[in-house]
């Protein structure tokens, strides 16, 4: 009986093969077999749950450089691959089977030039292109009917685990594929082959020092480290191409600050210290990035680290005067510590050049302790 | 242990599909009023259900043109009840612009919750909770008061819910399962329907259904659901 | 056969005496918090019996509106920051952490503080945080923080409920609940 339930269950799903052809160029929905529409349909309402909830970042500067860059990756498509920045802290990037593309203003703020933006955005343009959604989806059904299976005859369900794993993103080989794909996308483009390697290499180091264990861009992944090693085999003969720093910088400039101010208030020190007091990165931020990792200093309440946030306040108030919440960082060090004859004057200035400030009435409250 | 729970599980499949209307709420106001004081013109919202498949090892799936059916199934059954019965006429939403049309999201939204608390809480049934059916004061709010003016409608009809629907695969799953003595979760629906003033925002009444074996794709299933569901629409003496 | 049936039968007994809810009684709104505060409940709301939190209230069900209560000592590590607390932080290091736990759920979109002023609670001082942030049908999210620390611990009330019409529908409740709120 179990034998006749199991083959029943098995002729029931039958396997799709995975020759499923590229795109060749921008591809209309109303064109496709039913299975990829319903997947496309739940992509388009994924894009408008994210809109709705105000994850899509609103700058249509950094989406049209953004897209700039897809469009030169991925010229045949005419745009139909959309990228857009999302709020999020994350080292993250993704793809959707509708050819939305979603790029993380944490991974933004992360890579150093336009040369990593586009590995990025080639690697995640390949999923779509090849259709890597629609594959795993009849791969997961298949697999998830084969362990049903395995579960009814009572063999322990590590088949389950392991078949079901690509449910939490692509695959192994998928995610090689598009490394691979999008390598030759970045050289085509015209962009330097051997910042793919460098794409992952300080990813390495920040994940590392941050102990973070391997963010979800890279979860189903080949480990970092193998893709390293696959990129510096690939770049090794290579001529080098646009690297594209100074655009780079100018058009990140403000998701840098946002995420400074986002990584702040989430507590996440961390990730501030390990970017501010590296001095060559530094230089890519604005002067007011010193009040920043002085409140990370703060933060992190080490030994030693009240001085160094003092000296960082200090020097955003010479590099930056206007900056508001300077005045107020170093105000508060100082009222802490008991100095309160110094602290007054920097909480009036606070309140001057920000007087709609959300915690102004906090200020207000150390001034009259201050007796001002 | 097995016979029984597989006798149980036999029975289960052998039943008649178990899709009346199960629930329902309904303001204390709405009774008291008077044929002219109901509701005439009702703009019927797009209704937010979705179809899903369970494929044979339980991956569920939206799928949109089954969605997009059984919808259209919704807003039939609901016009053809309607011009039949003769207690209210319905108009359909226009098309609406940007900003109007998230306003509407949002209210819809809202709307999610409101129907999950009187579900939950606002029919009074549960312990602590008794006071709601009497003081019911659920509402969305006059945020959609804008639909008034544009369509002439005086209120809202809303249907939200899911119906996830077995493959065969998934059926023979159970089946075998049956032979055995696994319980294979198969798919079922539940699907609520609301009405609420659009002056005020006012939630007049609501209607649910909880359904192992309801298939919204049908025309004909729908239209027995839509009875169902205005069965307990309280029509003036 | 009648130990077979008795364990069943005390199981629904103790199912049917612990009711998971109980509507605030007129004539004794008074909840006190062993060694810790009093506070009187609002009239028309409803107390969950068993819960995580030490006090959690709702009017119109969880969803559309609820206020939860909590005690924790420094010691326990916040959930998304892992920060520990002392009594000695200021009100502003105490509203810096309530808005750095909500701000580390990356699900919320349109994070934004409407208000963060000190406050005064039973007579401490304290914050009060105002936050909102939508979801994913674009339905605003209010929440309504008044949190403290002292040598006891840190102290959070929390009121939270959608921003169309029931966030303002009953935050007069929970502000008045939180004027009567007295420390033993």
């Amino acid at each position: 009986m179990r034998l006749l339930g199991s083959a029943l269950l098995l002729a029931a799903s039958c396997a799709i093969a995975d020759d499923i052809a590229p795109w060749p160029g921008a591809v209309d929905a109303a064109g496709l077999a039913r299975e990829e529409m319903n997947l496309w349909a739940d992509a388009e309402e994924f894009d408008k749950a994210l809109a709705r909830a105000g994850k899509v970042r609103n700058d249509p500067t950094l989406n049209a450089y953004l897209q700039g860059i897809m469009d030169k990756l991925y010229p045949e498509f005419n745009g139909k691959l959309r990228v857009r920045a999302l709020d999020a802290p994350h080292l993250n990037a993704f793809a959707l089977p509708n050819g939305s593309i979603y790029i993380n203003t944490g991974l933004l703020a992360r890579l150093q030039n336009e040369a990593q933006l586009a590995t990025v955005l080639a690697h995640e343009g390949v999923h779509f292109v090849h259709r890597h959604s629609f594959q795993q989806s009849e791969r997961v059904k298949n697999a998830a009917a084969f362990a049903l299976v395995v579960g009814m005859l009572g063999v322990p369900l590590l088949g389950d685990i392991a078949a079901l794993s690509s449910m939490t993103g692509f695959s192994q080989e998928h995610e090689t594929e598009a490394d691979n794909i999008g390598y030759q996308r970045l050289i085509d483009a015209g962009y330097s082959a051997k910042e793919a390697p460098k794409t992952f290499e300080h990813l390495i180091a920040e994940i590392k020092a941050l102990e973070i264990k391997e963010p979800f861009f890279f979860a189903s992944h080949p480990k970092l480290q193998e893709r390293v090693d696959n990129f510096g085999e690939l770049t090794k003969d290579v001529v080098n191409g646009k690297v594209g720093l100074e655009e780079f910088i100018q058009h990140i400039r403000p998701v840098r600050l946002f995420t400074l101010k986002e990584d702040l208030a989430a507590y996440r020190y961390k990730q501030l210290i390990l970017v501010l007091s590296d001095p060559e990165r530094r230089k890519e931020y604005p002067p007011e990035a010193s009040y920043f990792l002085g409140e990370a200093y703060r933060l992190r309440g080490k030994e030693g680290d009240l001085e160094l946030a003092e000296r960082e306040y200090t020097l955003a108030l010479e590099l930056a005067p206007e900056f508001a919440p300077s005045h107020r960082a170093l105000g508060l060090l100082l009222y802490k510590r008991g100095e309160k004859q110094l602290s007054t004057p920097l909480f009036k200035r606070y309140l001057e050049l920000m007087p709609e400030a959300a915690d102004r009435g906090y200020v207000e409250h150390y001034l009259k302790e201050s007796g001002s | 242990m097995r016979i029984i729970s597989s006798a149980i599980f036999f029975l289960a499949l052998s039943l008649p599909g178990l899709s009346q209307a199960a629930f329902s709420a309904i303001n204390p106001k709405l009774s008291s009023l008077t044929q002219d004081q109901r509701p005439k013109r009702v703009l019927l919202l797009p209704p937010q259900m979705f179809v899903a498949e369970m494929s044979a090892g339980g991956v569920i799936q939206k799928q949109d043109d089954w969605t997009r059916q059984a919808n259209e199934n919704l807003l039939a059954a609901t016009e053809a009840y309607a011009r039949e019965n003769r207690h209210f006429e319905t108009l359909r939403m226009p098309e609406l612009p940007v900003e109007e049309a998230e306003i509407v999201e949002s209210h819809i939204g809202l709307y999610d919750r409101v129907a999950s608390a009187i579900h939950a809480y606002g029919r009074g049934k549960d312990s602590g909770w008794e006071q709601k059916k009497s003081e019911w004061d659920y509402t969305l709010g006059d945020g959609l008061s804008f639909l008034r003016e544009k369509t002439g409608a005086d209120s809202a009809l809303i249907f939200v819910g899911a119906d996830i629907i077995s493959t065969g695969g998934r059926k023979a799953a159970f089946t075998v399962g049956l032979l055995i003595g696994i319980a294979i979760p198969l798919g079922q629906s539940f699907i609520t329907v609301g009405l609420a003033d659009l002056k005020t925002g006012e939630i007049s009444w609501l209607s649910y259904d909880q359904s192992m074996s309801m298939d919204s794709r049908e025309a004909g299933e729908v239209e027995s659901l839509v009875k169902d569901f205005f069965k307990t629409y309280p029509h003036p003496e | 056969m009648m130990r077979r049936l008795l364990l069943p039968f005390l199981l629904a007994l103790l199912i049917a005496g612990c009711a998971p809810w109980s509507a605030v009684d007129p004539n004794n709104r008074l909840i006190k918090v062993k060694d810790d505060y009093t506070l009187e409940a609002p009239m028309g709301w409803v107390r969950r019996n068993y819960d995580v939190f030490d006090i959690f209230l709702s009017r119109d069900g969880p969803l559309l509106n609820f206020i939860a209560i909590d005690r924790e000592k420094h010691d326990r590590e916040l959930p998304r920051t892992k920060r520990k607390t002392r009594a000695e932080l200021l009100p502003q290091e105490v509203a810096e952490l309530v808005i750095a736990e909500q701000k580390a759920v990356d699900t919320r979109g349109s994070f934004s503080v409407l208000s963060n002023q000190p406050a005064s609670l039973g007579g401490k001082p304290a914050v009060r945080v105002h936050t909102r942030w939508k979801n994913e049908r674009g339905l605003p999210i209010e929440r309504l923080t008044y949190a403290l620390v002292d040598q006891k611990g840190r102290l959070a009330f929390i009121y939270e409920a959608p921003g169309l019409v029931y966030f303002p529908k009953a935050v007069a409740d929970f502000e008045a609940a939180i004027k009567t709120v007295v420390f033993q």
